[in-house]
C-alpha cells in the first residue's frame, strides 16, 4: 500500500519553543491512525502542521509522496492539498445552510453542478440529514451538527480526513452513535484518516493503528496489541490498562452507562 | 471574608442595592438624553410655535430639503461602506505590506471632525490650492465634493468595525474554509457574511454621522435639511420656534435608525466588536500582493494627504506664530469640557455597561435610550437642549460649560456603555458570583471586582469618550456660550473670515490634541501587561 501522509523527522518549534519533536510517521492508503495523546502533547498542531496552516521548522511533510512542507516552508498551500477536517467545534458556517456547506468546498474544487447536487445528496441521505438540507447550522441538535461536519469533509473525496478531537464535547450516548457511524463510512470508503483524541477508547474503537504523542514527541506508535505486550512509557501502559478495563473496541459505550 | 464583605450591608438592603442603583443611574441618564430629544415637541406643543411658522412645514420646501439630505447621506454611506469594506478586508486579514502602519494611519481620520479633512481638500483643490483650478473647485464646492470627502472621512469607521469583526470571526470557520478553498473565495464567501452585522452597524453610523455633518455642507455651501435648522437659531433666518419645528420630522428618523440597530444586534452578544483578537496568520494574497498594496499605500496617502496640505499651508503662511493670537481659550475650553463629560461618560457607562454585559433588567432600554442620543440628528438634539436649558431658571447651567459638558454626556454616553459593556463581557461571570456567594452586594462587587479587574478599559473608554468631545462641531455649534467656545467650533466660525494660515495651524493643533490622546491611550495600554 503506498504512502498517503509521510512525516520526516519534522520538528515544530514556535517562538523558540518545541512543540514536536523529531516526529516520523506514515499514514498508509484507506489506513485510520489514531494519534493519542493528553492535553498539550501536540495534537493539534501535528493536525495544523498536516493541514498546511504551520511549517515544520526541521524535517518533511509529504502528501502522496509529493513534498508539501519542508524546513520552514510551506510549498503547497492548504487548499491545495486535497485534505479534509472536522474540528473539535466542528466549524460550521453559521450564514450558510447544510448544503451550503457541503458545497462550499466542491464549488471551490470547480465540482459541475450535476456532481455536486448528486455527492450532496448522497452523503446527506447516507448520514440521515436529507430532511435538514436546507436548516441553518443554529437550529441543528449537537449530533446533526456532528454529522454535518462528516459530511462537509466526507464529500470532499478527499486524499485524507483530519479530525481534531471531534467528539471530545459530546455525552457518552452520543458518542457511541458517531463513533458508530464514523467507523461505517470510513471503513467503506476506504477513507486514509488521521484521528486526534485524547481518549484511547476512541481510537481503539476506530482505528486500525495508535502513536502515542507525549510531550511532543511519538512515544510508541503500533497495533493495540503492540501496545499490551510492551507499552514504551507508562503513559502508555495506563492507556492499556484502561482499555483492558474499559474495552470498548467492540462493544462501544456499552461498559459506560 | 464572608462576614468582612458583606457585614456593612444588611441582607434586605443588599437585595435592593442593584436595582435601586441600576434605576438611579438609568433615571439620570435617560434625562440627559431624552429630555432634549423630546423638548422640541414640548416646545412646539407648549405654544411657543407661531401660526406662520407652523406653515412652513406645510410647504413641499423643508420636505424636499430633507430627502435630498437623505440621499445624500446614503451616497457618502455607499461610498464609505465600500471603502471601508474593502479596506478592512485588505487590512485586517491579509498580508498587504505594512499592515500595521496603515492601520493606524487609515483609522486616525475617524477621530477628526470632517470638516478639518474638508479644509485640507480645499487646500489642496480650492481655487487657490496646491494643485486646484477651475475644475478641481466645481467638483469641490459641489454634492460630489461633499460625498467624496465625508466618504473618506467616515470610511475608517467601517474600516476599523470590519477589521474588529474580522479578527472577532472564530478562526475555526476561517481554517476549515481555508483547507478546501483560495483566500479570496475564502474572504467573499465566508468571512465577509460572517462580519455582514458589523459592517451593517457601521453604515447604520456613517449614515446617521453624514445626515448629522453641519460643517462639510456649510463649508462646500451645499444644501442640506440641518443647516436650515441651523439657519433659523442665527443669522438673518432667526426664528427658533420655526426651528423646534423644522427639527420634528428628525424625530423618525432617529427612531428608525435606532430600529435598525436593534435588528441588526437582536439576540447576539454584545461582545461581537471584538478585543478577542487571536493570533492567525494572514491570508495570502499571491500575486495580488503588490498590487493590493500599492492601492492601500495609495489610499493612505489620500487619507494624510489633507493635513499634509494644512501644514503646509500654515508653514507658509506664518500661520503658526499667530496661534497664540486666534486660539483665545477655545482649547483650554475644549479640554476642559472633553474632560468633564469624558468623566462622567466613564461613570454612567460602568454602571449601565455593567448592566448590559451582564443582561440586567433594563439594561436594553438604556443601551437603546445612549444610542438612540447617537444617532438622533445632532441638530434634532442641540435644537432640543437649547428648548430645555434656554429659560431664566437655568441660566447658569445654559451661559456656562456646563451645557456643553451635558450635550457632550449625553449625545456621547453611548460610547462609554458600549466600550465598557464589550469589556465587562469577557470576564466570566462567576467571577462576580463568587463575590456574590462571599456575601458582597451590588456595590461591592462593582467597586472591589468589577471595576479594579477593567483599570485598562475604564482609562480606554475615558480616553475615547474625551476624543469623541474633541471632535464634536455639529452639537455644540447650535449652542455655545460665547467666550466658552471649544476649539472645533473656534476653527468653523474663524474658517469664513479669518486667515486660511491660521486657521490651517488651528487646525492642525487640534489633530496634535486629537494624536496625543491617542497616543496616550496607546501608551497606556501597550505598557499595562495583559490585564
Amino acid at each position: 500500500m503506498s504512502d498517503v501522509i509521510r512525516l520526516a523527522d519534522v520538528t515544530l518549534e514556535v517562538a523558540g519553543r518545541p512543540l514536536l519533536s523529531a516526529i516520523s510517521l506514515t499514514v498508509t492508503d484507506g489506513e485510520i491512525l489514531a494519534v493519542l495523546g493528553p492535553s498539550g502533547s501536540g495534537k493539534t498542531s501535528l493536525v495544523r502542521l498536516i493541514l498546511g496552516f504551520l511549517a515544520p521548522t526541521r524535517g518533511e511533510v509529504r502528501l502522496r509522496a509529493r513534498a508539501v512542507s519542508r524546513d520552514g516552508k510551506i510549498l503547497v498551500s492548504p487548499e491545495d492539498r486535497r485534505l479534509a477536517v472536522v474540528f473539535q467545534d466542528l466549524a460550521l458556517w453559521p450564514h450558510l445552510t447544510v448544503r451550503g456547506n457541503l458545497e462550499f468546498g466542491l464549488k471551490a474544487h470547480g465540482v459541475q453542478k450535476e456532481t455536486r447536487d448528486a455527492r450532496i445528496a448522497n452523503w446527506l441521505g447516507r448520514l440521515g440529514l436529507g430532511a435538514e438540507k436546507d436548516r441553518y447550522p443554529g437550529s441543528l441538535s449537537g449530533g446533526e451538527r456532528q454529522r454535518v461536519a462528516i459530511a462537509r469533509a466526507m464529500v470532499l473525496d478527499p486524499v485524507a480526513v483530519l479530525f481534531d478531537e471531534p467528539l471530545a464535547s459530546l455525552d457518552v450516548v452520543l458518542k457511541r452513535e458517531l463513533l458508530e457511524v464514523l467507523r461505517g463510512i470510513l471503513r467503506e470508503a476506504r477513507t486514509t484518516a488521521v484521528y486526534v483524541t485524547h481518549d484511547p477508547r476512541e481510537a481503539a474503537a476506530l482505528a486500525d493503528r495508535m502513536a502515542v504523542l507525549e510531550g511532543g514527541r511519538i512515544v510508541q506508535s503500533g497495533t493495540l496489541e503492540e501496545f499490551r505486550g510492551a507499552p514504551a512509557t507508562p503513559f502508555v501502559a495506563d492507556l492499556v490498562a484502561d482499555l483492558s478495563v474499559l474495552p470498548m473496541v467492540d462493544r462501544i459505550g456499552q461498559d459506560e452507562t | 471574608m464572608a462576614s468582612k464583605m458583606g457585614r456593612d450591608v444588611s441582607p434586605r438592603a443588599r437585595r435592593w442595592e442593584q436595582p435601586v442603583v441600576i434605576g438611579a443611574v438609568g433615571a439620570v441618564f435617560c434625562a440627559v438624553v431624552l429630555l432634549p430629544l423630546l423638548a422640541p415637541m414640548l416646545a412646539v406643543v407648549g405654544g411657543a410655535l407661531r401660526p406662520e411658522s407652523a406653515r412652513s412645514l406645510a410647504t413641499p420646501g423643508p420636505w424636499l430639503l430633507l430627502v435630498r439630505s437623505l440621499l445624500l447621506a446614503a451616497a457618502v454611506t455607499l461610498v464609505a461602506v465600500a471603502l471601508g469594506t474593502l479596506l478592512g478586508v485588505l487590512l485586517g486579514r491579509t498580508d498587504v505590506v505594512g499592515r500595521r502602519v496603515l492601520l493606524l494611519v487609515h483609522a486616525f481620520p475617524m477621530f477628526l471632525p470632517p470638516f478639518l479633512l474638508g479644509l485640507g481638500w480645499f487646500t489642496i483643490f480650492g481655487r487657490q490650492g496646491l494643485a486646484g483650478g477651475e475644475a478641481t473647485a466645481r467638483f469641490l464646492f459641489h454634492e460630489s465634493g461633499h460625498v467624496a470627502i465625508l466618504g473618506l472621512a467616515f470610511a475608517p469607521i467601517v474600516f476599523t468595525l470590519t477589521a474588529l469583526g474580522l479578527w472577532n470571526v472564530d478562526p475555526g470557520l476561517e481554517e476549515a474554509a481555508r483547507v478546501v478553498a483560495r483566500p479570496f473565495r475564502v474572504a467573499t464567501n465566508i468571512l465577509l457574511p460572517a462580519v455582514r452585522p458589523t459592517i451593517g452597524l457601521g453604515a447604520i453610523l456613517v449614515f446617521a454621522l453624514a445626515f448629522s455633518e453641519l460643517g462639510v455642507p456649510m463649508f462646500l455651501r451645499v444644501r442640506v435639511y440641518p443647516a436650515a435648522v441651523f439657519s433659523r437659531l442665527g443669522g438673518i433666518d432667526y426664528d427658533p420656534a420655526d426651528a423646534f419645528l423644522l427639527a420634528l420630522p428628525l424625530v423618525p428618523i432617529a427612531a428608525l435608525l435606532l430600529g435598525a440597530e436593534r435588528r441588526l444586534l437582536r439576540g447576539r452578544p454584545f461582545d461581537v466588536l471584538g478585543l478577542r483578537h487571536r493570533g492567525r496568520e494572514a491570508l495570502p494574497l499571491g500575486r495580488w500582493r503588490w498590487p493590493a498594496s500599492l492601492a492601500c499605500w495609495a489610499l493612505t496617502v489620500a487619507a494624510v494627504a489633507p493635513l499634509l496640505a494644512l501644514a503646509l499651508r500654515a508653514y507658509r503662511g506664518g500661520g503658526f506664530s499667530e496661534i497664540d493670537r486666534w486660539i483665545g481659550g477655545s482649547l483650554f475650553n475644549s479640554l476642559l469640557s472633553a474632560g468633564m463629560a469624558a468623566t462622567a461618560i466613564v461613570v454612567l457607562g460602568a454602571v449601565v455597561g455593567h448592566a448590559c454585559a451582564r443582561s440586567l433588567p433594563g439594561s436594553r432600554l438604556l443601551d437603546a435610550v445612549g444610542l438612540l442620543a447617537f444617532v438622533a440628528p445632532a441638530v434634532l438634539f442641540g435644537v432640543g437642549l437649547i428648548a430645555l436649558w434656554n429659560r431664566p431658571e437655568t441660566r447658569f447651567v445654559y451661559g456656562g460649560i456646563g451645557i456643553i459638558v451635558l450635550g457632550y454626556i449625553a449625545r456621547y454616553g453611548i460610547v462609554g456603555v458600549r466600550s465598557l459593556t464589550v469589556a465587562i463581557s469577557q470576564s466570566p461571570v462567576s467571577l462576580e458570583q463568587a463575590a456574590e456567594a462571599f456575601g458582597a452586594g451590588y456595590l461591592r462587587r462593582l467597586l472591589a471586582i468589577v471595576l479594579p479587574m477593567h483599570g485598562r478599559a475604564l482609562v480606554a473608554t475615558w480616553l475615547l469618550a474625551a476624543v469623541f468631545c474633541l471632535r464634536d462641531l455639529e452639537t455644540a455649534v447650535l449652542y455655545y456660550p460665547p467666550g466658552l467656545e471649544p476649539l472645533t467650533v473656534r476653527i468653523f466660525t474663524l474658517e469664513a473670515n479669518g486667515p486660511e494660515p491660521v486657521v490651517a495651524a488651528l487646525a492642525l493643533v487640534h489633530v496634535l490634541v486629537t494624536a496625543v490622546v491617542l497616543a496616550a491611550g496607546g501608551l497606556w495600554l501597550g505598557g499595562r501587561g495583559s490585564r
